[in-house]
């Protein structure tokens, strides 16, 4: 088997490993600076699901969903509450709908941030963008692959393989 | 620039519009995902190219040197128009997700029907 | 006011729960019904003179605006009058046999809406009411509705009602377009200048096509006899008492703005002078009692319309002085010809004679009815027939109108000698049932409508002051010298002529096979209305074979049609816009363009090339990187680096996407093209070409205004509190799209989960 060769070679597990980290890591960076420097949450929750697309295709779909180890419907549930909630929360304290609150923080190691309850909208459009593309990812890879039969001929089941 | 993307946009609709005229479903995707790649690039060139620096404020160090002109001038700086940039990102992440929907449906439609040619897949005559 | 709403309200209300009373009332259900038309007569009685605006849909013109006076007091007693008679005499009709609950529900909707109709003071809530009269109807005729006849009678009778209601619908838009209101008052108090407008004589050919068809005038007269399939007490009071009346309604109402139209004469008056010549010279050809009856309906509606055509107040008169006495007389007949029917089990002329020995109140009854409707003195038909000959003897159309009417009212005296002496003298013939004569309450309603019909024919005064003559009022909109109504006029012009009918007629009865005869020789027996209709919608299904034809060479279910034809019509329509209008694309504002952008821009375009020519999965992926990738690289040198990151990203995720599709997919057949490729090629040109196009023409034009961008540049560190514009724009200022937009994200998600697992779940649901 191919996929047996690919995992098992050192090289490929390497990179594949250390990467994902850094990924990972890149991902959150991009996630959070995104308000003032190129990113967001939608490149950031793009790269996450790159991320496990690497992984599923080096090793299959259940080290795929070790990456970012929340049920996708989880993801997808919290990421549209969170952002809801942000857009909701000043119309019920009275204030515009959807207006955001920013303002500047002191931090003791960062010096002054400035933060904004719009980088919660982002965090939940990551959530939600990690969750689809999460979920489309595993349901396609965990699909059975069947041998495509000839026009008008029946597939059987034993024709059937697990693609992972 | 905007006279080359504007070719480039041509060739890239029009391109996808053939293969979304085709009977084969996977050359239909294909062909939608072209016509996505040129409404991009439309939608980027409507709001005028490289009039100035990327919308970034605070003198960030990724921009590139002012060049041009014409773009929109706060503070002294020209920037270009952030509008179809904005509306472009949402486009891009969409366009993913309908590119994996079609293909899912393309090959569930394979398997329960036993082919991607759309004109076998035709329904029944109207009543 | 408020008896004016609840007279509408209630049957429409009291309608809805026909059906639930049913199951607890039985046969009683009848009973009920009774009560509710006998309260609204009540409140119909009480109602004055007024005028009331309730606001519905202002904005439009359309307001639930009631408006009574004498025209629509006249129609509404008859309808809720006549109504409540129908219901009495359903009630032993009917029996317990049938589904009641339906039945007067239908009937009772029609109660509401037809007095909805009169009572309407803005055109377009008469027109809403006056379809609803059509639909319950088209209900009533087809109540049978596992018969032929009743499926066949029902669809004629919407479908030519309802072309009729459509180009009422328009002819009344283009009224109150040029009037200005849809309010039937403010329509009346400008009618001079709607007159000068020349659009105005396209309203009122539209509005005399919806009378005609709903009043069953020449050639729309059709679905009538058809309609003969609905119970009697229906035929009774539906398609002959009031509803094929509401054209002669809405000609009364549009008597005082248009009469003095040059159209209206000539196209009214010579309409209502062939119906009333046609539907005579066919009734007397009939031998079922039911058709016969249609027939002189058909007949007796001309009779009335030519009155109202001739525009004159004489002639206005005598035309709702005859449309009151119609009723009763016609509403009469037609309860009797039901009773025969019910009592002998047949309808047949030749099979029915001597009943008058076996039902001899019947028969008294049926005589009354049909001497009023022949014209005979002491009866209140004579007094409009001999208004009706006046008017016409000195109308503009003189002898030639005279003579015409003299000659359609022998045929009616033969059609009435026909229903009040054939069928009840002579030897008693075979019928499927014994006769007897019908019980007291199936006869209590005739009974009441043969004392009406002699009380206003000895004393018409009393029906002049309380009726007809506010409703002349009403028509006239000005106060008119008129004679009034009397038993004995001297020796008139119109004298001789009833005389000449009525002697006439009775000098064909003798000679009744004869004169048969001769009239079925003249009357074409291939080729006329009946087999146009059935040509086009029964038996041939013309239209409807038309209409597949058209829909399956459009609808193919074929995508690649479907986008033929929106695609191709797009650019056609933009390429011609342009052509015709003389748009040229303005000075181009361009930017200069560097050695990496030509590299990137070829690149692509060589990946958009070889997508179209892949021929295997892999090569299609490679292909579509190929201009994926150059892609968000030019993004980036185009200053948009947040697109040149997300393009990135995408397309790495796109390519392992295509990796795990890949094992469910074919490979790419190339599948023979339909004959059209040249098409496909052409569109697909045309599409390129407008992207191009449309792309220079926005470089002039500034899709974007500068404003937009520049509060957001500006503001954007301030409200939103970040530095990246398009970041900020897509979290705070234009959020809530962004929001819509992870919902579509999710729902995406959901559904290719769907896709996929539902199938699984059912696979392994049948396995185990």
């Amino acid at each position: 088997m191919v996929r047996a060769r690919i995992e098992q070679n050192p090289i490929v597990r390497v990179v594949v490993h250390t990467s994902l980290y850094g990924l990972k890591l890149v991902a959150i960076w991009i996630l959070l600076r995104g308000h003032h420097e190129p990113g967001g949450g939608f490149i950031a929750g793009l790269l996450i699901a790159a991320a496990i697309a690497m992984q599923g295709v080096a090793f299959g779909a259940d080290a795929a969903q070790a990456i970012f180890p929340i049920p996708p419907a989880y993801l997808l549930g919290s990421g549209l509450l969170l952002s809801f909630s942000t857009v909701l929360g000043p119309a019920l304290m009275g204030r515009a709908f959807m207006e955001h609150s920013a303002g500047v923080i002191g931090l003791p190691l960062f010096g002054d941030v400035v933060w904004s309850t719009a980088v919660l909208f982002d965090i939940g459009v990551f959530l939600v963008v990690v969750g689809t593309m999460k979920t489309v990812l595993l349901t396609i890879a965990s699909d059975r692959v069947q041998v495509r039969p000839a026009q008008g001929e029946q597939d059987t089941s034993d024709s059937e393989r697990e693609v992972s | 620039m905007e006279l080359l993307a504007a070719l480039l946009i041509g060739l890239l609709l029009g391109v996808g519009t053939y293969l979304l005229l085709e009977r084969n479903m996977i050359r239909i995707v294909l062909g939608t995902m072209l016509i996505t790649y040129g409404t991009n690039l439309m939608l980027l060139t409507s709001g005028r190219l490289k009039t100035g620096r990327a919308p970034l404020l605070g003198g960030s160090d990724i921009q590139t040197a002012a060049e041009g002109g014409g773009g929109i001038v706060v503070d002294g700086i020209s920037y270009v128009d952030p509008v179809p940039q904005a509306l472009i990102l949402t486009a891009i992440v969409i366009g993913l997700a309908t590119t994996a929907f079609s293909f899912v449906l393309a090959y569930r439609t394979v398997q329960e029907y036993g082919t991607d040619d759309l004109l076998e897949l035709r329904g029944v005559e109207h009543e | 006011m408020e008896q004016a709403l609840g007279a509408v309200a209630l049957p429409l209300v009291a309608a809805f729960l026909m059906p639930v009373l049913y199951r607890w009332l039985r046969w009683r259900l009848g009973l009920a019904a009774l009560a509710v038309a006998a309260a609204t007569f009540i409140l119909v009685i009480l109602t004055p003179n007024m005028s009331l605006v309730i606001p519905w849909v202002s904005q439009l013109g359309i307001d639930l605006s009631i408006h009574v006076d004498g025209w629509s007091r006249l129609f509404a007693l008859l309808i809720a009058g006549i109504g409540t008679l129908v219901v009495l005499y359903s009630i032993p009709y009917l029996g317990s046999r049938e589904d009641l609950g339906k039945f007067y529900a239908y009937l009772l909707i029609f109660m509401g809406a037809m007095l909805g109709v009169v009572y309407a003071g803005n055109v377009m809530l008469l027109y809403v009411f006056w379809e609803l009269t059509s639909i319950s109807s088209f209900l009533l005729i087809g109540f049978w509705n596992t018969r032929d006849d009743a499926q066949y009678g029902a669809l004629k009778a919407i479908l030519i009602t309802f072309g009729g209601g459509l180009a009422m619908l328009g002819g009344l838009a283009i009224l109150g377009t040029v009037g200005g209101t849809f309010e039937l008052s403010g329509l009346l108090a400008n009618r001079t200048e709607l007159l000068a407008q020349p659009l105005t004589t396209v309203a009122l050919v539209l509005l005399l096509i919806g009378a005609f068809t709903k009043s069953a005038q020449f050639p729309f007269h059709i679905w009538l006899p058809d309609a003969m399939a609905a119970p009697t007490p229906v035929s009774a009071y539906l398609h002959s008492a009031t509803m094929v009346k509401a054209g002669l309604f809405l000609i009364g109402r549009l008597w005082p703005i248009f009469h003095v139209h040059p159209l209206w004469v000539p196209v009214v008056a010579t309409v209502g002078m062939v119906t009333m010549v046609v539907g005579s010279f066919l009734a007397i050809q009939k031998t079922d009692l039911k058709a016969v009856l249609a027939l002189s309906t058909v007949s007796q509606l001309g009779l009335i319309m030519w009155l109202f055509g001739l525009a004159t107040p004489e002639a206005a008169q005598a035309g709702t002085f005859h449309l009151l006495n119609h009723s009763t007389f016609k509403a009469l007949l037609f309860m009797v010809v039901g009773i025969v029917d019910h009592q002998t089990g047949t309808r047949e002329i030749p099979l029915l004679s001597g009943l008058r020995r076996a039902m001899p109140v019947s028969a008294a009854l049926a005589m009354v009815g049909a001497a009023s409707m022949a014209g005979v003195p002491l009866l209140n038909g004579f007094l409009s027939k001999e208004m009706f000959l006046t008017a016409v003897n000195n109308s503009s159309m003189g002898l030639a109108g005279a003579v015409v009417a003299t000659g359609a009212s022998l045929f009616t005296t033969l059609y009435c000698l026909m229903l009040g002496h054939k069928i009840w003298f002579g030897e008693p013939g075979e019928t499927p049932d014994e006769p007897k004569e019908g019980s007291r309450t199936i006869l209590v309603p005739p009974l009441i409508l043969a004392v009406i019909i002699v009380a206003v024919g000895v004393f018409p005064a009393l029906a002049e002051s309380a009726v007809v003559g506010p409703a002349v009022a009403a028509v006239l909109q000005a106060p008119a010298e008129l004679p009034h109504i009397a038993l004995w006029h001297g020796f008139t012009p119109a004298l001789l002529m009833t005389a000449l009918a009525l002697g006439g007629g009775l000098l064909a009865y003798t000679a009744l096979p004869g004169v048969l005869a001769a009239c079925r020789r003249v009357t074409p027996q291939r080729y006329h209305l009946n087999a146009l209709y059935d040509f086009l919608w029964w038996k041939n299904q013309a239209v409807e074979k038309a209409a597949k034809w058209i829909t399956n060479r459009q609808m193919t279910g074929y995508l690649r049609d479907y986008l033929v034809y929106t695609l191709g019509a797009t650019a056609l329509l933009f390429f011609g816009t342009m052509l015709v209008k003389g748009v040229r694309i303005p000075a181009l504002n361009l930017s200069p363009v560097g050695p990496w952008e030509f590299l990137l821009a070829a690149i692509i375009a060589v990946g958009a090339v070889f997508t179209a020519r892949a021929r295997t999965r892999l090569a299609a992926i490679a292909s579509i990187s190929l201009v994926g990738m150059p892609l968000s690289v030019l993004f980036g040198l185009l200053r948009a680096p947040d697109l040149a990151l997300t393009q990135v990203v995408v397309e790495s995720v796109t390519v392992v996407l295509f990796l795990l599709v890949f094992p469910h997919l074919r490979q790419i057949t190339l599948y023979p093209r339909r004959r059209s490729t040249n098409v496909n090629v052409l569109v697909a040109l045309a599409v390129g070409a407008l992207g191009t196009v449309v792309t220079l023409l926005a470089n002039g034009a500034r899709l974007f205004p500068p404003q937009v961008a520049e509060w957001f540049l500006r503001n954007s560190m301030e409200l939103g509190g970040g530095n990246n514009v398009v970041n900020v724009i897509l979290v705070d200022f234009r959020g809530f799209d962004t929001m819509g937009e992870i919902t579509v994200l999710t729902v995406a998600g959901l559904a290719v989960y769907m896709l996929i697992r539902l199938r699984k779940q059912q696979a392994g649901g049948g396995k185990s």
